[in-house]
């Protein structure tokens, strides 16, 4: 600041000016201090006012991100936290469901049976799990509640036929009016022939194939269909020799009853062999008792215990866009159509969430980069689930009762198949692929958040930088303006004495 | 000489130096007046009938003309700068702090966050109200900007017009002075008049850049910089401004009076003729031309930017891109696009390669209902790579593939089969390949099966979807004023989420807030730059992002070159008035000196006539 040095003229025009920009340079200074920011509009910022844009977007990005990774892993947590309890309960049934621990009650169910049921409910509730009301078991219907409750899941109602129903369905189209796996049997004289009772039943036992021991008695068996196996006793067979009927059930899963030839005399249960008779038409009428005999007994045991495989596996399959297959009828005992979807209007649909083609991880998505989606999406629906649930739905289901003869090897022939099941046998989906799948979205996720963290405070650093002021910096100016101001105040006070009048 | 002589030289000087002194108090008295010139008491030696005397003393305003001249000049150029920095400053300050969540930016990140959550978890409550509510704080910080920009554009209006009333008033008080300075002789009297016409011109500079040209017999004649004649003698214009009290986005002016909805300025002279002094650029400098600019130009073009911003947001989120299926017709090749859905002001474009050279080239077609509506206006005509044309739709298909065909011209054969388009190249010939033709049309319900959504829509076409439409005027002017979330999404919020009824979308698929994320931030868009950001008219591409990142530094950026200008200007100003301050300020020092010496002159005087006296008893003694 030049200061004239003449008489009052000459400081009154240009210096007030100059006081009143420095105090106005001072003012600013004091809102930095204050607000601790350079400018307060994007003018003031200079050429960096591109870098605040661009830097404020991407921080208010990278938030975004952050809040996302943050609300999603509380979500995954709490998914494989679910998924981790399942697979506990799932193995202890599977523990528990040994075949010699059949113990007659009066309720007709065992202590496993029991521990199932409440096992089948926790699943239930694990997989209807909610945060902020949003369930995460059901894809994309978040908003759904994907699993009805266990008594109408059990019992259906009015309208709603349930899984003990379906289960008792399928029993009555497998084992058939006659009690003998929808098989015939008949044979006169030396003769005694099974057969399926038509071409391509779809519900009951299927014959495989029929051996014997022995060239006393001749075995053919003619695939058909329907498939039959004619025997014939030719000529009489020592005690020992056995005639072998391969069966295979509904579920898959094959036996073979074998029939052991006994000499008069001896004592045996009709369904495991035939006494030898004195001739060989006599031998062949005992062959034929047996043959029912064996049959029926294997009807009610093992082929019951695979209905209900079938019937529970066909249930659980089931959601909204794609009822449960379910055997036309009634009558069902004389069923022959193949099984049909029901509807939502008659039968319970157990799974009401989102059951749209595409994996079930993608049903849900977490952006956490600009180009990176983790899927962290879960349906109650996923093979894993059904397997475990149907395996508890049978064990619950079924009861024992102390009047059936049968009752033992019935629930040898149930548990042998859940246990099998619930182990979640090679080429079906196990929980843990669930748990490692949510897994690697939770890394995938920690690593995105570890990255946006370090960028965001190198972000935020560098627009410090660009925004605000050091306080160092913004006190040294003040200090220096400050003495200037005090400088040319106390100057201009001098010179204004400075006049030749004073001197006159 | 006799003592008579003597007597009388004395008595002159005397009054000479009474004259003197009276001059010096004045000065003294006016040390601190603005706009005062010191003046000045020369003598001048007379001889008449053998009398020497100091005789009719001249008082002089001490001045230097060209000095003068250019304080006037750069006084105009001042109240210019400063007039234009005040209204940027203030309009920069509307854009908001960097940073804070009320800037633009803030908000409009804001937004692109909440749709970000909302993808993550759509069926949520929370998520979809956040959605709505950033985009509803969005819509109104655009239309509270727009709000702000006209009203600094009605300000300058009512600027215009009392700086108008004002330069009448000046130039009838000038003529008042004037005349008595002509009248006057050249007196102290008529160094008072001219420093008071020196600040009536000096006043009038601040609204009118002038230039004065003093006549011989002291009248003055006063010209703007742009040559029109203000005063000679009397005011030779008159100026007349008929404010508008409405301004809005769509006030423009215009030199014809019919389209014209703001003020303008008319000049009346003598005779009664009268001329647009705004069309004949009269006033280029001063603060009334810094407010017809601002009026015309730098306003309007901030609005466009807002418009922009509103316009682009609304049809990234709305408009559905229908690509056409390639087709071939014996050697010539193409494509096949179907127009239904097309809204008026939807466009579709046909890009093509002229061959061999290889750069593609673009023709955007844009749907008009009549032809009423056509030739577009200026502000939508694209440029040279990018030609945009109007095509009237309501002559249906064929009057279509007519229109568009002799725009095109002969390197391509445009045909229809119904509302199907087809566009292929001259084949054989080889001079034109078409790389692509892709519909635009807005999709105007929100489940129509397609992600994009009429998220916005525009308040003052009855909640209608923004479309671009030219009917009526262009909806892209002032939209951002009227930019509104579409009141049927807020009435029904899982509309966010649901695309389809049937079947219905579950309501936590991704795939619409998806889509409408992606839309705002990494979908490319072309912006039509008549609104010229940096200055540039070329069509230029981003993401909605980049252009509010781009509108808000753009108007930093002149908002800080409009402060630099006018601290530059300031700095001339000061150093031109420090000048002419030099020369006209009175120095207290140097009258005091001047006193003395005129006290010293006045006693020397009397001591002559008392000498003189003494002599003549001396005589009478004798």
């Amino acid at each position: 600041m030049t200061i004239t040095p003449t008489g009052t003229g000459a400081y009154r025009l240009a210096n007030p000016n100059q006081f009143v920009t420095m105090r106005s340079q001072l003012d600013d200074l004091q809102r930095q201090l204050a607000t601790q920011k350079k400018s307060q509009t994007y003018a003031g910022l200079g050429m960096d006012r591109g870098t605040s844009l661009d830097l404020n977007n991407k921080l208010s990005t990278l938030d975004g991100f952050l809040t996302s990774i943050q609300r999603s892993d509380v979500n995954l947590k709490l998914m494989t936290k679910a998924v981790e309890n399942f697979t506990k309960l799932a193995g202890e049934t599977r523990a528990d469901a040994r075949p010699d621990s059949y113990v007659e009650t009066s309720t007709g169910r065992t202590s496993p049976q029991v521990l199932a049921e409440e096992k089948f409910k926790q699943t239930l509730d694990l997989l209807n799990s909610q945060v902020n009301g949003r369930y995460l078991f059901s894809g994309r219907t978040s908003d759904v509640e994907p699993v009805v409750d266990y008594s109408l899941i059990m019992d259906g109602d009015a309208t709603h036929a349930g899984l003990k129903q379906m289960i008792s369905e399928r029993k009555q189209a497998d084992i058939g009016a006659g009690g003998m796996g929808r098989l015939v049997t008949g044979g006169v004289g030396t003769n005694a022939t099974i057969a399926e009772e038509a071409a391509g039943l779809p519900y009951g036992f299927k014959l495989t194939g029929g051996t014997s021991s022995t060239a006393a008695m001749t075995t053919a068996y003619n695939a058909g269909p329907p498939a039959d196996i004619a025997v014939n006793v030719a000529s009489l067979p020592q005690p020992g020799d056995t005639l072998k009927i391969a069966l295979t059930l509904p579920d898959g899963t094959t036996e073979e009853v074998t029939l052991t030839a006994r000499a008069a005399g001896t004592t045996g249960a009709a369904a495991d062999g035939f006494v030898i008779g004195p001739d060989t038409a006599t031998t062949a009428a005992n062959l034929r008792a047996s043959i029912n005999a064996a049959l029926s007994r294997e009807a009610s045991t093992s082929l019951s215990a695979s209905s209900a495989q079938v019937a529970a596996k066909d249930f659980f399959a089931g959601s909204k866009s794609n009822p449960p297959l379910r055997v036309p009828g009634p009558p069902f005992d004389t069923a022959t159509a193949a099984p049909a979807p029901g509807t939502a209007a008659n039968t319970v649909i157990w799974y009401q969430g989102d059951d749209a083609a595409g994996s079930a991880r993608a049903t849900a998505s977490v952006q956490v980069d600009q180009g990176q989606q983790v899927a962290a999406g879960a349906r109650a629906n996923e093979e894993a689930f059904r397997t475990g649930l149907a395996q508890f739905a049978v064990m619950a289901a079924e009861t024992f009762p102390t009047s059936d003869p049968n009752s033992k090897l019935r629930y040898e022939a149930m548990t042998e198949r859940v246990r099998s099941t619930i182990g979640f046998p090679t080429g079906t989906q196990n929980p843990s692929e669930i748990i490692v799948e949510l897994g690697s979205a939770q890394t995938a996720m920690a690593q995105a958040k570890e990255r946006h963290t370090a960028t965001q405070d190198y972000l935020s650093t560098t627009l410090s930088g660009v925004e605000d002021v050091t306080k160092e910096d913004v006190a040294m100016q003040i200090l220096a303006l400050q003495t200037t101001l005090q400088a040319s105040y106390q100057t201009t006070a001098m010179l204004s004495k400075l006049q030749l009048t004073n001197y006159l | 000489m006799g003592l008579n002589t003597a007597l009388g030289t004395s008595i002159s000087g005397l009054n000479s130096a009474q004259i003197g002194i009276g001059v010096v108090s004045q000065n003294v008295a006016n040390a601190g007046t603005p706009g005062y010139v010191r003046r000045n008491v020369s003598s001048v030696d007379s001889i008449s009938g053998g009398t020497v005397g100091v005789s009719n003393p001249n008082v002089q305003r001490l001045l230097d003309r060209i000095v003068q001249h250019q304080l006037l000049q750069e006084s105009s150029g001042a109240s210019y700068t400063s007039t234009r920095a005040q209204v940027f400053a203030s309009l920069d300050q509307l854009y908001g702090a960097p940073g804070s969540a009320t800037a633009l930016d803030s908000m409009y990140s804001k937004f692109t966050s909440s749709l970000q959550a909302l993808q993550n978890d759509p069926s949520s409550y929370t998520n979809r109200t956040a959605v709505l509510d950033a985009a509803s704080q969005l819509a109104n910080r655009l239309s509270g900007l727009s709000d702000g920009v006209q009203q600094q554009r009605a300000k300058a209006e009512a600027g215009i017009g009392a700086a108008v009333t004002r330069t009448n008033e000046l130039l009838d008080q000038l003529t008042d002075v004037n005349a008595r300075i002509v009248n006057a002789q050249q007196t102290s009297a008529t160094a008072d008049l001219r420093d008071q016409r020196d600040r009536i011109i000096s006043e009038l500079s601040q609204y009118v850049e002038v230039r004065t040209d003093e006549r011989p017999n002291g009248s003055i004649s006063i010209t703007t910089a742009s040559g029109t004649q203000l005063f000679d003698g009397r005011p030779t214009v008159k100026f007349e401004f008929d404010a508008r009290g409405n301004i809005g986005p769509q006030s423009q002016w215009s030199s014809d009076p019919t389209k014209r909805t703001v003020g303008t300025i008319v000049a009346k002279d003598l005779s009664g003729n009268s001329f647009d002094a705004i069309a004949n650029n009269t006033f280029r400098s001063g603060e009334i031309g810094a407010l017809v600019e601002l009026r015309d130009k730098t306003l309007v073009q901030a609005q466009a930017q807002l418009d922009e911003i509103a316009a682009q947001l609304s049809s990234a989120l709305s408009d559905r891109e229908v690509a056409g299926t390639a087709v071939t017709a014996g050697a010539a090749s193409g494509f096949d696009v179907d127009l239904t859905g097309l809204q008026s002001g939807n466009s579709v474009t046909l890009d093509y390669k002229v061959t061999p050279g290889g750069q593609t080239q673009r023709f955007t077609f844009v749907r008009v209902e009549s032809a009423a509506s056509l030739p577009l206006p200026a502000s939508a005509q694209g440029d040279a790579n990018n030609r945009v044309i109007g095509i009237d739709f309501s002559g249906g298909p064929a009057s279509v593939a007519s229109q568009i065909q002799a725009a095109v011209g002969s390197g391509f054969t445009v045909s229809n089969t119904g509302s199907v388009l087809r566009i292929v190249d001259d084949g054989a010939a080889g001079t034109r390949d078409v790389v692509g033709l892709t519909a635009r049309p807005t999709q105007t319900s929100l489940t129509g099966g397609t992600g994009e959504m009429p998220f916005f829509v525009d308040a003052g076409r009855n909640n209608g979807a923004y479309t671009g439409s030219y009917e009526g005027g262009s909806q892209l002017v002032g939209f951002a004023s009227r930019i509104a979330v579409n009141p049927d999404l807020i009435a029904d919020r899982s509309r966010l989420v649901i695309y389809n009824t049937s079947p219905m979308t579950p309501q936590g698929d991704t795939t619409r807030p998806k889509f409408l994320y992606d839309r705002l931030t990494s979908s490319q868009r072309s912006f039509t730059n008549a609104n010229g950001f940096d200055g540039s008219t070329a069509t230029s591409s981003g993401t909605v992002s980049s252009l509010v990142q781009r509108v808000v530094a753009g108007q930093g950026q002149a908002s800080e070159q409009a402060k630099r200008l006018d601290e530059g200007q300031q700095v001339a100003f000061a150093s031109v008035q420090s000048r002419f301050t030099e020369d006209t300020k009175v120095n207290v020092d140097q009258e005091m000196s001047t006193l003395i010496e005129l006290q010293s002159a006045y006693a020397a005087n009397a001591r002559v006539i008392s000498t003189v006296k003494e002599l003549l008893d001396v005589l009478m003694r004798l």
